[in-house]
Formats: C-alpha cells, structure tokens, sequence
C-alpha cells in the first residue's frame, strides 16, 4: 500500500526562518511540498521519511535564501496491482459502486467487476447482488468493504496554454479530472463488504454450542 | 525535483503508522513554541486521515490489545518461510491479518492449487498465533456503528441544507 521514493530537490530556507534548526526547515519545507500531492506515475506523496543527504547551504544574489541542494526518501500510497484493501462505500450509480477511504477518494469497482448477479436498483440507489441461492445481498452506502486493485490511470493536470488549446479544437478549458484514480474489482469470494465474509465463522460456533 | 528512484522500498502499515505517531507526536510537542510554529496544514491533514483509516475496523492496528512489535515481521516472515509466500503476500497479510481462509482466498493467488485444506488452516493458524486474532464480534459491531454514524451524519447535511434552502426561499 505504501511506497518508499527517492527523490532529490532544491530547498530554499527563507531568513525568517533561520530561527529554526537546519534539519527542522528542510524537513517542513518538503512536507509543505509534498505532502498530500500526487505526483504523475509516483502516487500519493504523504510525508517525508528520512533525509539521504543535504549540502552546505549556498546564499543566492540578491535574495537573502539560502539554497540547499537534498536528497531524501518520501513515503507514498501506491498499491500494487492486485493489492487487497479495504475502504467504504461513498455513492453507487448504474455504472459501479465509489468507495473511499478517509485519505484516498477516487476508488471505482465498474460494473463488470462485480460478482454475477449483480445489479442496480433504482428504488433504493444501490446495488444489489442476487446470489445462486437467491439471496439479495445489499452493497449499502457507507459499508465497509473489501476490493482489489486491478488498474491505475494517471491524469496529467498541467494546464495547457491558449495557443495549444486552439490547436485542439476545444474552446474552453477541459474539466480537470482528479490525477491519480484507481479501478478496483469485488468479484471473488472473500471481496465486498466485509460484513458477508467474516460472520460466518461466529454463527457456528453458535450452532455448535447449542447443540 | 528528480526522481532517483520510484520505488526504492516497500512499507507495511505497520511501518508507516509508527512513522506518523511518532510525526504526530513531534509536531504536538512544537505547539506554543512560537520560534517553530506549526507542522505544514497539508501535512497535518494527511497525517489525520490516515490514522484515522488505520484506526478504523476492520484494521488490526486498530484492534486492543495493539498486534505489532518490532519484532513481528521477523517472527511472521520465519514461520511462512515454509509455504513460500511472495513479498506481496506477505505485505498483505501483515496489514490485513486474515483469520480464515475465506480471507487468505483473496490475499493468496490460486490458493486452492498451491495448498490444501490442512495447509491453509496451517498458515491461518501461523497467523494467527504471530498477528492475534481479532475481536469478530466487536469488529463488526464497529463497522456496524461506523455506516450508521455516517449515513446519519449525510443525512443530517442535508436536511440542514434544505433548512437554509427555505430561509433563502
């Protein structure tokens, strides 16, 4: 689920600032960077994890910055392909089901990549799975599931400038689509709400016991 | 910024939740003192929401009495050795702590041709004693409260968003 990457930078420490330790200022300005940012084909930067290297500080001309060249290790979510998590329901339409987790919203289970059976109901805007025995099986709002990773698809938010856009042929800005967006899948046993899988156990436990 | 490497580690969330306590600790010990000022806004943010994911069932950093010592990875890599487990699966299964087989069937690919019966609960039973089992009943009973407490507090949102709908109107 998370990822360490090495990456090298330029940080400049502004005089009001000289107040703090060297090592504090560099660490708060990679984070102020950083933290809570995507960055293309990387994944989601969280925080800096240890410092690898820093070098003397050199003072520019004219400004009073002193400029550090870093090297350093950031801690960032990146699931691999076929990772099992888990994160809650968010909202359902006819095309799939949007889970969440606190940090991480864009996870989305497609249809096709629900079990079989499964379908949507318009009444109550949610799916719901039609088991072989044919039992209903509700995908509620905000249950916790459980869903494997299956694709990644990166979305570059550079802007593009106006001569560029004319050339394209939009006229207005594109909608900016989130930049790091995963595709999950709930198809096998043992993936979907949590709440199917781990009951089971329990009740016949309870069942032995009466007996 | 140069990427030297994409990914030059792998973390458990283990690893990662004892990264940001200790964070969380040293940016709380820096409040009142004016000379530091606060930890970066994003950083605080992203530090919350995480361990409030990780705090949250069905996560086992979550559950009492807390799974995890420095020692864990050890002891849990030297009594899978046997089955030949692959790094992400024991990633995995160290964030996920799988009980029974039904779960080990999602962390494990192909499990029914790689192990038999004896052999899955083998491996259930190795988790169980190195990770602790959790608490079923009151896991669920979280995750319960947890949709209920969310789906209440939409629902609030919005009845709260029609009350200021009808003033306006």
């Amino acid at each position: 689920m998370f990822i360490l990457t090495k990456i090298a930078d330029l940080v400049q420490i502004h005089p009001q600032d000289l107040e703090k330790s060297h090592a504090q200022v560099i660490e708060d300005n990679i984070n102020a960077k950083y933290a809570n940012k995507v960055i293309q084909k990387i994944g989601l930067c969280i925080c800096l994890y240890d410092l690898l290297y820093a070098s003397d500080g050199q003072i520019g001309n004219g400004t009073g910055l002193v400029n550090i060249n870093v090297e350093f290790r950031l801690i960032v979510f990146r699931p691999f392909k076929h990772e099992v998590l888990t994160g809650r329901i968010s909202s359902s339409n006819d095309l799939g089901i949007r889970i969440r987790t606190h940090f991480f919203d864009e996870i989305f289970v497609p249809r096709e990549m629900l079990p079989e059976g499964s379908y949507f109901s318009r009444d109550d805007q949610n799916w719901i799975w039609r088991t072989e025995s044919d039992d209903l099986l509700y995908y509620d709002n905000q249950e916790t599931v459980r869903f494997r990773i299956e694709e990644e698809h990166w979305f570059d938010q550079t802007p593009i400038g106006p001569a560029a856009r004319e050339e394209l042929g939009t006229g207005a800005a594109p909608a900016l689509k989130s930049p790091y967006t995963l595709v999950a899948s709930m198809e096998d046993a043992g993936l979907g709400p949590c709440l199917w899988w781990d009951g089971e156990e329990e009740e016949e436990g309870q069942e032995m016991v009466e007996e | 910024m140069k990427i030297l490497e994409a990914q030059s580690a792998q973390l458990t969330n283990y690893e990662v939740f004892t990264h940001l306590t200790e964070l969380k600790a040293k940016s709380n010990a820096r409040k009142g003192n004016r000379a530091l000022g606060r930890a970066p806004g994003n950083l605080e943010t992203v530090v919350k929401e995480i361990l409030d994911y990780f705090y949250e069932a069905p996560s086992p950093l979550g559950s009492k009495p807390f799974p995890y010592d420095s020692n864990t990875i050890k002891r849990l890599l030297a009594r899978l050795r046997e089955f030949r487990l692959t790094k992400a699966e024991i990633i995995m299964i160290m964030n996920l702590r799988p009980t029974k087989p039904e779960n080990l069937n999602t962390i494990i690919e192909e499990m029914e041709g790689r192990f038999d019966d004896d052999q899955q609960m083998a491996i259930v039973a190795a988790i169980a004693e190195v990770l602790g089992k959790p608490d079923g009943e009151a896991e669920r009973q979280a995750m319960t409260d947890n949709a209920k407490e969310a789906r209440k507090e939409k629902s609030d949102m919005e009845l709260k968003q029609e009350e200021v709908m009808d003033i306006d109107g």
